[in-house]
């Protein structure tokens, strides 16, 4: 047998095996001597981190609003003000104009002026890791070993999936989340420090993602619940009031809400929040729709819906109100609009991982329990935190100081050579583009291009929405809605080309001036007088 | 001590990162194509000769129908009669120019002004990013004298056995055609709309050199651009996709001479080849001609291919523009892919009657795709088209 060929039996040799060579443990020893050891959680850790930093920095930069945000922060940097209407210049719609994830485009234009578009493929990569790694701390706080907090940082990456692979301002309140979980878990574990910082985190997520609400509603619904789990045991509720675990809860609550009071619009932020969800325009976003069992999000929410009930039923733990409150509220909430699955997945783990853990000890060998360290395992540790860095995209880039441009960076779908012949060609003016493309347009034309809608589809008045709609599906009346939005240009994908070709070749107004694999680009020439 | 021992793993990985930096330190950027490509283009010679595909007295005949004419100048039309007729023919009156006056038409701006007027914008300006040629466009007074196809000048360059290191003397500055090339490989992306000539460009000009980077930072190596050739569905590209299969075999024969593709993608290009030579067979009209059809694999009818054509015509123009462009790159094609012979011999007597059959006017009104089908006959009798036209 060759040692280094049996991992198993390298990292845990059998006692007094007469397979263990003499060679085997001088070389054991020399390692030993070399490295310090690491137990079997922390192994655990590294490799769930190197794994989750280096698919994520696979992901491409998808082109959802990600340069509509860019091009926010840019339109913020150059004039070094906040936006208080439209920076694009195109929005239509009503009410009054707010900027809720102000911060996070400032610092994604400045990071990207100072790392280019590998560097956002890097900080995405950073930010999840860095969610699971405070995920995986929070789940420790409950009591849980290094081991088992890996497995639950790796199932909620698992569950948030179709999220995570997209870098928006929303990965900011998923790190928000997870620091909220981690309060809430060293709260109950009487450690004083969270609040310290988190209403500080609180005051950053709410000028980072409009998603702040639900950290405070999940402290809200976690104070709540240990009202009621003392006031049972007290027998009344004024009684659990009192009680120190409540008020620490409660304190640590109404500093975070403090916290969120930073921000330029001041305590109308939460108001503004509340609203947003009102655009009747969302409906028709995908993201925003209810959760079908047939999508992958439908998928993971059932099957985490189906453990849950397991172990309902299984847990030798008693069952808190707060996890009661929560799972009702947020896979609720999940079952209503597809992008609350990252939440769901984050307080799924944090809440179902303590009952896990628990089932898991009535199997658990003693061998495993008493599992000593060994340098071998930092050495894989090693490895696994080396393969990551060099293989992650963005990582490579920077080891290896080979530079990457949006074309090799940017998601497949991105119109980077239309945009790029517009750019060369000095094009500006209002454009038709589909959503996703639009703010790319935008972006690339340092907002010369003018998008009828872009991917901040709640600006937009419900007619202009209609007319966008209208013209992606190929209305008859596409040359009124071209001619009443006064549209210069058509940025059509292939597959919206060939539906509209037959009304586009019908016009002599509409020209093709430029035309790749991906995209065709329509002049609308003006109305013969 | 324990601190040390502690940050000793971050250190080793730490110094790991640095070894493998050093190790990507030459895989870096690609070279500049002036260095990588050699000086002459690379030459891909006919291969067969079967009288049977066209008699000596019909290549005189189809030939002498072929002069070009400058009358207009029309760039599309000296750029395939240029193709067609090479570098040296002579035709002994003004009213066709000769080889060289072609040449000269598109690496000297004062022939080409004298030839397009001296209104006519040059043809070729310098850019940042190169060379740049003055495509055609639909609204310009002065689209006659542009390039109407991506790179065709300059694929048409390397047929013509133009080195890279010979003068382009633009109006405003001079270059060399590898700066030409510099451009067109330098603009070119995988998501192109036409590629065929970029293709063919590097096959003939670069080749045997794997790699290349372009403006936009991304590497295009030869597997890529095989892929790009061969992925798109039949008959998508210019002339119902033929060009595609023409930068295909031309590639396949410029590594003969080379040896540098991978094994593996040499047989996907055979084997993607032979696959379409098969669709041919199963596809030729009891006449022996090719319509816009026969990616389908069935003769069909005119009335269905009309149909299938989305109300386009199937008229002799389509049939010859067809039969001509495959005839083009299956007479430069290796054996192993080639139809039966008996194919080649029905659509090449076909093609010459028809070519002989065709009114005056419109073989100058479709000169272009009719110079492809002049020139397969040439090939497929191993015969230099002036040579075969030249009188004695």
């Amino acid at each position: 047998m060759s040692y280094d060929t049996t991992l198993f039996a390298v990292m845990q040799p059998p006692i007094g095996s007469t397979k263990i060579t003499p060679r085997f443990r001088r070389r054991a020893a020399r390692l030993d001597a070399l490295l310090p050891a690491c137990s079997r959680g922390t192994l655990a850790v590294t490799v769930v981190l190197s794994a989750v930093f280096l698919l994520t920095g696979l992901h491409r930069l998808n082109n959802t609003d990600l340069w509509g945000h860019l091009a926010y922060g840019r339109w913020m940097v150059e004039h070094r003000a906040l936006a208080t209407a439209d920076p694009l210049g195109v929005a239509d719609g009503v009410g009054r104009f707010v900027n809720l994830p102000w911060l996070a485009q400032m610092v994604g234009y400045l990071w990207y002026q100072a790392s280019g578009p590998g560097g956002l493929q890097l900080g995405h990569a950073a930010l999840v890791t860095l969610t699971v790694g405070v995920l995986i701390a929070a789940v420790r706080q409950r009591g849980i070993g290094l081991f088992g907090s890996a497995l639950a940082g790796a199932a909620f990456y698992l569950l948030a999936l179709p999220i995570l692979g997209t870098i928006r301002p929303q990965l900011f309140g998923l790190l928000g989340m997870a620091l909220v979980l981690l309060a809430w878990a060293a709260t109950q574990r009487c450690k004083r420090h969270p609040i310290f910082w988190l209403p500080l985190v609180m005051a950053l997520w709410a000028n980072l993602h409009g998603s702040f609400l639900i950290g405070l509603g999940v402290l809200g619904v976690a104070t709540l619940g240990q009202i009621w789990d003392v006031g049972r045991r007290c027998g009344s509720i004024p009684a659990a009031l009192k009680a120190e675990s409540v008020r620490r809860l409660l304190r640590l609550s109404l500093l975070a809400a403090a916290g969120t009071l930073l921000n330029p619009a001041g305590p109308a932020l939460w108001w503004n929040v509340l609203l947003f969800g009102q655009s009747a325009n969302l409906a028709d976003i995908s993201e925003w729709g209810p959760t079908t069992l047939r999508s992958l999000t439908g998928a993971l929410l059932f099957t985490s819906l189906t453990i849950t009930a397991v172990l309902l039923r299984r847990s030798p733990r008693p069952i808190r109100a707060a996890e009661v409150l929560l799972v009702l509220g947020l896979s609720a909430a999940t079952l209503l609009s597809i992008r609350m699955l990252c939440w769901w997945s984050l307080a799924w783990v944090y809440l179902a991982s303590p009952h896990m853990a628990a089932i898991a000890r009535r199997w658990q060998s003693p061998d495993m329990a008493a599992d000593p360290p060994t340098a071998m395992r930092t050495f894989i540790a090693m490895a696994a935190v080396f393969l990551a860095l060099v293989w992650s995209p963005p990582t490579h880039e920077f080891i290896t100081g080979h530079h990457r441009s949006e074309v090799l960076v940017a998601a497949a779908d991105t119109p980077l050579f239309v945009a790029e012949e517009m750019r060369a060609q000095g094009l500006t003016g209002r454009i038709f583009a589909p959503m996703q493309w639009a703010d790319y347009l935008a972006w690339h034309t340092n907002n010369a291009l003018k998008p009828l809608v872009y991917s901040h589809v709640h600006l937009f008045s419900p007619d202009t929405w209609r007319d966008y709609l209208a013209l992606g599906a190929g209305s008859p009346d596409l040359e009124q809605i071209v001619d009443h939005h006064t549209l210069r240009y058509l940025v059509l994908p292939r597959s919206m080309a060939a539906t509209l070709a037959e009304t586009l070749g019908r016009n002599e107004r509409f020209r093709t001036i430029y035309q790749d694999q991906q995209s065709v680009l329509v002049e609308v020439r003006p109305k013969a007088k | 001590m324990h601190y040390l021992r502690t940050a000793i793993p971050f250190l080793i990985v730490l110094a790991a990162c640095g070894v493998y930096r050093v190790t990507q330190a030459s895989s870096g950027k690609p070279a500049d194509v002036r260095r990588l490509a050699p000086q002459k283009p690379n030459v891909i010679a006919p291969r067969y000769d079967d009288p049977r595909v066209a008699t000596d007295e019909q290549l005189w005949a189809i030939m002498d129908r072929m002069k070009p004419t400058i009358d207009p100048v029309d760039t599309n039309l000296l750029v395939h009669a240029l193709r067609l007729w090479g570098p040296h023919a002579e035709f002994g009156d003004a009213q066709h120019p000769s080889g060289p006056t072609m040449l000269q038409y598109f690496l000297d701006d004062t022939t080409f002004r004298k030839l397009a007027g001296d209104k006519s914008p040059p043809l070729f300006t310098p850019s940042p990013e190169g060379i740049a040629v003055r495509p055609w466009k639909e609204d310009s007074s002065h689209k006659q004298t542009a390039a109407v196809h991506v790179d065709d000048l300059l694929a048409t360059l390397a047929e013509s056995g133009v080195p890279l290191t010979e003068p382009l003397r633009m109006r405003e500055a001079t270059a060399e055609v590898a700066d030409l090339l510099q451009g067109a490989l330098h603009r070119f992306h995988r998501r192109q709309q036409e590629y065929e000539w970029t293709a063919i460009s590097y096959s003939r000009y670069l080749y045997p050199a794997r790699r290349w980077e372009n403006r936009y930072g991304q590497p295009i190596d030869v597997a890529a651009l095989v892929d790009e050739l061969m992925e798109q569905p039949m008959p998508n590209g210019v002339c119902g996709g033929a060009h595609r299969l023409e930068a295909l075999v031309v590639l396949l024969r410029a590594d003969d001479t080379h040896h540098a593709l991978p094994k593996r993608t040499r047989r996907k290009i055979i084997d993607y080849l032979a696959r379409i030579s098969a669709l041919l067979t199963a596809s030729q009209h009891t006449d022996g001609y090719w319509n816009r059809d026969w990616y389908r694999g069935s003769p069909g009818t005119a009335e269905t291919a009309t149909a299938k054509a989305g109300g386009k015509q199937d008229t002799m123009y389509d049939r010859i523009l067809t039969t001509g462009h495959h005839l083009e790159w299956l007479a430069l094609a290796p054996p192993e892919v080639q139809p039966p012979q008996e194919t080649i011999v029905r659509a090449g007597q076909w093609l010459a009657r028809a070519m002989l059959a065709e009114d005056a006017k419109n073989l100058k009104k479709h000169y272009g795709p009719f110079s492809h089908a002049a020139r397969a006959l040439c090939l497929w009798r191993s015969r230099d088209p002036y040579e075969a036209w030249k009188p004695e």
